[in-house]
């Protein structure tokens, strides 16, 4: 367990990162929206200002200690978990944990957030939890696949390694398992909680669910929460299916700055492919969510895997 | 002090304290008392040795019944591992007891028939050969029926469920038993490895299907688990976390004892293998898997809290014949290790519902909620069992199933994974019903002046509740034990140290992860009190959108009923309880066998002397054929 002076810095700004990217992401993507609604929208900058409002709120209410818990589970789990994500090549802590501890990492935030959204009492927030994870057992059955496929292609299951078997002209996971991709990319879709499948949230009706009584600086929680785990999920991505990010050579300042940045771009790239389809769609029913689920992506999803299984046996 | 060498003496700390609490079970305080201090002295006699490490894997201490018939004792690391979950668990659960069942009505000697399972289980796992394990095992099973009826409706049917398969899973050892004396002329643990060495392809397959029959129906392995839901939901609340907790792993010990030792890596290897991965190998990790998921989706459809923790129970211990099945190091070290996590986290379960139950005298979720308000403490201790329950990092939960995981993929079983990861989804789902329907939502009226649970029910929970959290700091700590097990049973552990665990594939390093937590933890602090703490306001105060829901809001609005009622929809006409029809029918075409049986046996004497008299003759003309006697 030795880290370089790199890694030591890059602990201690991913965080901040993931805090400013993720609400540079919501701002560009509320502008994105307004302009396919023929919209001005608002500044980019929206998203901060709104964050810094709601902490400096005078006064906040509470049904009780587990809602504060939830609101502190929600940071606290989205914090741990982008410490575990490659970034721009940059294997933070990702060799201290692999993608099956991330994979149960990622759940500590929305299982955090549900307690204290559950503690409120309204049964909206209920409402919007058991809709938010029956959606996640939908999505789990393709993206596990997804997952597996990946792991057992480059025979490794750190994400860290994973990056660096990408690195090189083409050698994008995307390319080699495209099918994979396909199907990764669709559970992204319900992973970031965009329409069609927006139903835990779902203002119209069950007034924003599990958000209905977070107000203050316990709504500014979740918020936060929510702009970080979009970087978390659209990087999670990047990394496996898009080299990464790494283009430049890693080991100067000044490529790995430029990798953190190509990084960010590919997230973003795949949080507005992820909001376009936002904007033409309405909502599903549960029913139907899971129906499509365990349909086509997970068809998909299987195909590539069976394809990676019997490549992996040496029969083709 | 070399007190294990001489089984003995822990079965006799233990049969004194059976044979007390069984004597004296009308003055029921004496009864505790007695039980407690047995079971604690045991536990202190088994940790001691455990940490001296003085544990002689060769000897055996032989009791001598008749001529030529003898019981062997003995243990080694392997089977010191259950011992140990089972013995240490014992005290925490008699201490447990004692405030619940002190007011319970005097009815069944609770303590004493909770003794003598205990001794039983105590010697399944020192046994060493067939006969001293079919009578131990026998010894375990039959006091639990006494504590099934809880006197809840359907109790009865669930005695009923528990005696058939006990049955069923005692003629699955007896089998074993006959193959092995029948081909080795003996019943000892070297001879039944002997007979499967020696012994045709069929021996071996029948082998593993009778395993599975004796084993599998203690350890809820599909499709001999439809017993598990019925007899844990009915159970005395007390004694559930140690029926789940503790009597299940010696099923699992057994399965272990078939697989790993009886038949032994070489046999199933000698019948080809991918990657390391054998047919009946495979043929067991998918059963598993599908166990686990069965499990899984029953149990976030149940309204009934103890059936969804039942029902939790029998998907953890899919996970387990998973890693049993996939094999090779990493698995089975995650097995072994998912046996210590379950007998810990499932008896914290079932103990914080069993205060719940205890206080309030409810078991359906939609009519309990709020619990945080009133029993916080048990609520602490039942989520950190929850979080170890679905492998939430901050648990030491995490840690097995990783190496479950891990094995699957070294193999490259691409499709174990999935099946597993959607298991441990409904894991997430039925989890959060729990702890919604429980202990979130809406206080009750009748429940607003409940008192948190006793001194004596918290302080086993907080005990069990320390461990999982430590234990994710140092996932290590139980692979010292796991590794000798492992050596005893000729396989080699995986690359650990005290702070991380290594596998093929991939590494978890317990500490940092928590590190990243605690960091996470301390970066959320500071944002959250940045600002005051916010104002307290009623439960009842919430966004309504200006309606009120049910006319006279005064009244609680707890959503817990259907909790995922669009994926029960979508789910039910595929889990139609299909099993158990099946099941149904067995129990039809035997009960019509049963009939013809009396039909003879009618309670007619005349009949009966007219039997024995044709039986003489029959056995007559045998012996006078073949025998040459006469």
């Amino acid at each position: 367990m030795t880290f370089s002076t790199t890694s030591w810095v890059m602990i201690f700004l991913t965080p901040i990162l993931a805090f400013i990217l993720g609400h540079l992401f919501l701002g560009i993507s509320r502008k994105f929206t307004a302009r396919i609604h023929r919209r001005v929208g608002p500044p980019v900058m929206q998203q901060f200002i709104d964050v810094m409002k709601l902490f400096g709120k005078r006064e906040s209410t509470t049904h009780s200690w587990v809602q504060d818990m939830g609101a502190l589970f929600a940071v606290i789990g989205v914090i741990a978990s982008i410490l575990f994500i490659p970034i721009g090549g940059e294997a933070v802590l990702s060799f201290q944990g692999d993608l099956i501890v991330l994979a149960y990492l990622l759940v500590i935030a929305p299982l955090g957030m549900a307690l204290g959204t559950g503690a409120t009492g309204n049964p909206n927030s209920a409402i919007g939890v058991s809709r938010g994870l029956m959606l996640m057992m939908a999505y789990e059955l393709p993206f596990a696949m997804v997952l597996v496929a990946v792991m057992l292609y480059y025979d490794t299951a750190s994400l860290g390694d994973i990056v660096a078997a990408q690195k090189g002209a083409f050698n994008w996971a995307i390319l080699a398992l495209p099918l994979s991709a396909i199907a990764a990319d669709l559970s992204l879709q319900a992973m970031l909680g965009e329409k069609p499948f927006d139903q835990p949230v779902a203002p119209s009706e069950i007034a924003s669910g599990p958000m209905v009584e977070f107000g203050g600086k316990y709504l500014g929680m979740l918020m936060v929460w929510h702009a970080m785990s979009i970087v978390v999920e659209a990087g999670l991505f990047v990394d496996l299916f898009l080299g990464g990010g790494v283009i430049f050579p890693g080991d100067s300042v000044l490529g790995l700055i430029g990798n953190i940045i190509v990084w960010a771009i590919l997230a973003l790239m795949m949080w507005l492919i992820s909001v376009s389809i936002n904007t033409v769609f309405g909502r599903f029913k549960m029913g139907q969510s899971l129906k499509f689920y365990w349909g086509v992506p997970t068809l998909l999803a299987l195909l590539s895997l069976s394809y990676v299984v019997i490549s992996n046996l040496g029969v083709i | 002090m070399n007190l294990i060498n001489e089984p003995a003496t822990l079965l006799i700390i233990l049969g004194t304290g059976a044979g007390t609490a069984l004597l004296l079970w009308k003055v029921r305080w004496m009864a505790a008392l007695m039980s407690i201090i047995s079971s604690a002295i045991a536990a202190g006699v088994v940790i001691h040795t455990g940490l001296l490490g003085k544990i002689a894997s060769n000897e055996i201490w032989e009791f001598e019944i008749f001529n030529d018939l003898s019981l062997t004792l003995g243990t080694n690391w392997f089977s010191y591992l259950f011992l140990a979950s089972i013995a240490v668990l014992a005290p925490l659960v008699l201490i447990y007891s004692w405030e619940p069942m002190r007011t319970r009505q005097k009815d069944r000697p609770f303590y004493g028939l909770f003794m003598i399972s205990l001794v039983g289980a105590v010697g399944v796992t020192m046994a060493r050969d067939l006969l001293t394990l079919f009578l131990f095992w026998e010894l375990m099973t039959w006091p639990v029926i006494l504590l099934i009826g809880d006197g809840r409706p359907r109790s009865g049917k669930a005695m009923k469920l528990y005696f058939g398969f006990g049955m069923l899973s005692a003629s699955g050892i007896l089998g074993i038993l006959s193959i092995v004396s029948w081909s080795e002329g003996g019943v000892a643990y070297t001879d039944a490895v002997n007979a499967m060495a020696d012994g045709s392809t069929g021996i071996r397959i029948a082998m593993v299907l009778l395993g599975a029959m004796a084993f599998g129906t203690k350890a809820a392995l599909a499709p001999f688990h439809i017993w598990a839901p019925a007899a844990y939901g009915h159970t005395e609340d007390p004694f559930t976390a140690f029926f789940s907790g503790g009597l299940s792993k010696t099923g699992i010990y057994g399965a272990f004892l078939v697989v790993d030792v009886f038949i032994g890596t070489t046999i199933l290897i000698s019948y080809g293998s991918v990657n390391g991965l054998t047919p009946i190998g495979f043929f067991i990790a998918i059963t598993g898997a599908i166990t686990a998921l069965i499990g899984g989706i029953m149990a976030m459809m149940q309204d009934d809290a103890k059936k969804l923790l039942a029902y939790s129970s029998i998907s953890q211990l899919g996970y387990i014949f998973v890693g049993l099945g996939v094999g090779g190091s990493t698995a089975t070290a995650g097995a072994l290790y998912h046996v210590l996590n379950h007998t810990a986290f499932k008896a914290v379960l079932f103990m914080g519902l069993g205060a719940v139950i205890y206080r309030t005298g409810e078991y359906r979720l939609s009519k309990l909620g709020g619990m945080i308000h009133v029993m916080p403490l048990t609520f602490w201790c039942f989520l950190v069992g929850i979080f170890a329950a679905a492998a939430i990092p901050i648990t030491s939960g995490l840690a097995s199933k990783w190496l479950i995981y891990e094995g699957a993929l070294e193999k490259g079983v691409g499709i174990l994974v999935p099946i597993l990861f959607l298991a441990s989804a409904a894991a997430f789902l039925y989890s959060f019903r729990i702890l919604q329907g429980g202990f979130m939502g809406q206080l009750r009226d009748e429940f607003k002046d409940i008192k948190e649970a006793p001194i004596t029910m918290l302080i086993p929970m907080i005990i069990i509740m320390i461990a999982l959290i430590v234990v994710a700091f140092i996932p290590g700590l139980p692979m010292e034990l796991i590794s000798r097990a492992m050596a005893d049973i000729g396989m080699e552990a995986p690359e650990y140290s005290l702070i991380s665990l290594e596998s093929g594939v991939g590494s978890y390093s317990g500490l940092v992860v928590m590190l990243a937590v605690v960091a996470g933890f301390i970066t959320a602090v500071l944002m959250f009190f940045s600002r005051p703490l916010g104002r307290h306001i009623d439960l009842r105060d919430t966004f309504t959108a200006g309606e009120e829901p049910i006319p006279n809001m005064d009244k609680r609005y707890h959503y817990a009923w259907k909790f995922y009622a669009p994926y029960e929809r979508f789910l039910r006409p595929y889990f139609n309880n299909w099993i158990g029809k099946g099941w149904a029918k067995v129990y039809k075409v035997s009960s019509q066998v049963a009939r013809l049986h009396r039909s003879v046996m009618n309670g007619d004497m005349t009949g009966y002397i007219w039997l024995i008299f044709g039986a003489m003759v029959l056995v007559g003309m045998v012996l006078y054929r073949y025998g040459g006697w006469f």
